[in-house]
């Protein structure tokens, strides 16, 4: 199992947003968590990261990391693309980059990445020496994936990346996050909003409802429910 | 505007930029020797006060600027430092030089201890932390009185020129004082500038433009921000030691509040989170009031450096958020460009993605690139320097 969380609760003091959560992403799998706005979805990517308390367990490849630090769970090879994109505006391009790969010690494979990911996305490599809050927000977010892949993860986590992005960019960006899953073999665990476009490259999903899991499937099962079409699909 | 084909452009890391780089640092190194020979001893001894202020700003560039961090309290880390070297100096009779090592360790401790509860806060927080210890320090020296000399002062804190022929004319101490100030200066620019290069400068930064996501990539959030402080305190704690032997004489007034509105004063003024800005700023900081008072002393009339401060303040806030280092910067951008020097793989790499569709087509990320028009370089080049304005 590459994460799996048994009776995961967490939230900001005043009281739980997640209630007792428990779902698994399997090696290679995409890994889609549906769900409206303040469902949790932003609060359960937070105590996966270990950027806010959390109680239960949180396996991740079979080490529970329910105590460890966000600086720490990185070294362990858990990544996320921020919600909102969290880009460094004052650093460049590549600093951005250079950034994701703060964990790592091994410099000579860490250019070799900067120029993969360069060669992915050529809009990054002509901005390079470009500071990174001039980017578009497209560019912004291929910047947020390829710096989270810069760590060099075995499981990518996707705060609602269609978030800002128009519907053919969204697209765009969904495309790549599968080639992404496809070539690099990486299990993801993605939360959004935008069901048609997330159920369309996921293996499975779970559908989030006021801090609780109200529904699991695959995602040809999920997409063919009702309570998933009605809320979500809009057909 | 200027367009880039008009523009000298120099590529980063040729001949001609590593050229003009040394040039510019040999006419500082030429410059600070000629001082001496040039000017009268009382304009020079100006200077080293100039230089100290201008220290103790690249310090606090260093928290405030780099890391985004406010500190009100950075006139107290500066008392610190000349405390301990008058005390020490005077009541002890410890070697200035040990005593300035002492200073710098001890404002790193205190800096680090005031950097835990700011670490648990945010913005105008740790702006009260750090105004605490402000309004602490003067009057932990008024009650120390014994050690100190209290409000009365603390006398006759001295360093002794070496014995070398360069120092013992009339004018000796007054050298010295220049090169103490001199060296102080040049060490707190190379210190903040080999922290900023590199990881942990990236650190730094990234935990000043989004905190969550910074400690998401991996940043060591306690350890970078305590680095940080320590290290700007300790800068502004030796800059306050070399303060004390200049000036000789150290009350608990001369470390108030107001010197610390000053020294963030110059910061902005100077350009925020800019290498050199805040060494314009300090030097500007120290002379407004020299030459306002020089002016008032002339035609009699108010001394009027708190209007000059209030003035320049307002019109860099509207007009020039980046201060003298970003005017400069966009004056220079009118004539040169500094053209990156681009990997040899990676262009080429880059290009190829864009006109073979076997990649386009697994990377889709990479297709959008006709919905903006390829730009000629010129063209890139002035919208570059447009955005920057």
């Amino acid at each position: 199992m590459s994460l799996e969380l048994q009776g995961v609760s967490a939230g900001y003091g005043a009281g739980d947003v997640l209630h007792e959560i428990s779902l698994d992403v399997r090696p290679g799998e995409v890994v889609v968590i549906l769900g409206a706005n303040g469902a949790g979805k932003t609060t359960l990517m937070r105590a996966v990261s270990g950027v806010i308390p959390r109680r239960g367990r949180i396996l991740f490849e079979g080490k529970d990391i329910s105590r460890t630090g966000p600086e720490q769970i990185v070294r362990l090879g858990l990544a996320q693309v921020p919600q909102g994109r969290g880009t460094f505006v004052d650093l460049t391009v590549e600093e951005n980059l250079r950034t994701g790969a703060l964990s790592r010690r091994d410099s000579a494979r860490v250019n070799e990445d900067l120029d993969r990911w360069y060669t992915t996305y050529p809009r990054l490599a002509e901005r390079r020496r470009q500071k990174a809050g001039l980017l578009s927000g497209g560019e912004q977010q291929m910047l947020a994936v390829s710096r989270a892949m810069m760590s060099r993860p075995r499981l990518l986590l996707c705060d609602e990346p269609s978030l800002g992005l128009s519907p053919r960019l969204t697209q765009e960006l969904f495309a790549s996050l599968r080639s992404i899953n496809e070539e690099w073999d990486m299990s993801m665990l993605i939360v959004e909003q935008n069901a048609a476009i997330a159920l369309g490259i996921a293996t499975r999903g779970y559908l989030l409802e006021v801090g609780t899991i109200a529904r699991a499937g695959s995602a040809d099962e999920l997409s063919d429910s009702d309570a998933v079409r009605a809320a979500y699909l809009g057909y | 505007m200027t367009s880039a084909k008009q523009r000298l452009v120099i590529v980063e890391g040729s001949a001609l930029h590593l050229g003009l780089r040394i040039a510019g640092a040999l006419a500082i190194i030429a410059t600070a020797f000629a001082l001496p020979y040039v000017l009268e001893p009382f304009r020079l001894s100006q200077i080293a006060g100039a230089c100290v202020y201008a220290m103790a700003v690249v310090g606090l560039n260093l928290l405030a600027g780099f890391g985004g961090q406010i500190s009100l309290g950075h006139a107290a880390f500066f008392g610190l430092g000349a405390y301990t070297t008058g005390v020490l100096t005077t009541g002890y009779g410890v070697d200035p030089a040990l005593s300035f090592l002492v200073g710098i360790v001890v404002c790193f401790a205190v800096g680090v201890i005031v950097a835990f509860p700011a670490l648990r806060l945010r913005g105008i927080y740790v702006a009260l932390v750090t105004l605490a210890v402000g309004l602490i320090f003067p009057t932990l020296v008024i009650r120390f009185a014994d050690l100190t000399g209290g409000s009365t002062g603390l006398f006759g804190v001295t360093y002794q020129p070496p014995d070398l022929a360069y120092f013992s004319g009339f004018n000796g101490r007054v050298y010295w004082n220049y090169w103490l100030a001199v060296a102080g200066l040049a060490l707190a620019c190379l210190v903040v500038r080999n922290l900023m290069n590199g990881r942990f400068g990236r650190s730094v930064i990234a935990l000043r433009d989004n905190e969550t996501a910074a400690v998401i990539m991996g940043v060591n959030r306690t350890g970078t921000r305590v680095v940080v402080f320590g290290t700007s305190a300790s800068i502004a704690g030796l800059a306050g030691s070399l303060f004390a032997v200049s000036s000789g004489l150290l009350t608990p007034l001369s470390f108030s509040l107001l010197l610390t509105l000053y020294f963030l004063a110059g910061m902005i003024i100077g350009g925020a989170s800019s290498f050199w800005g805040p060494v314009l700023g300090g030097f500007l900081i120290y002379f407004v009031p020299v030459w306002s008072a020089e002016l008032s002393s002339i035609n009699g009339s108010q001394n009027l450096a708190g209007v000059v401060f209030g003035v320049i303040i307002i019109l860099i806030t509207f007009f020039l958020r980046s201060g003298l280092a970003g005017l400069v910067r966009t004056l220079l951008g009118l004539v040169v460009r500094v053209e990156p020097r681009m990997p040899v793989a990676v262009p080429s790499a880059a290009r190829a993605s864009l006109s073979e569709p076997r990649l386009t087509e697994r990377h889709h990320l990479s297709a959008p690139a006709d919905d903006r028009p390829e730009l000629d370089r010129s063209g890139v080049g002035s919208t570059d320097a447009a955005r920057n304005h």
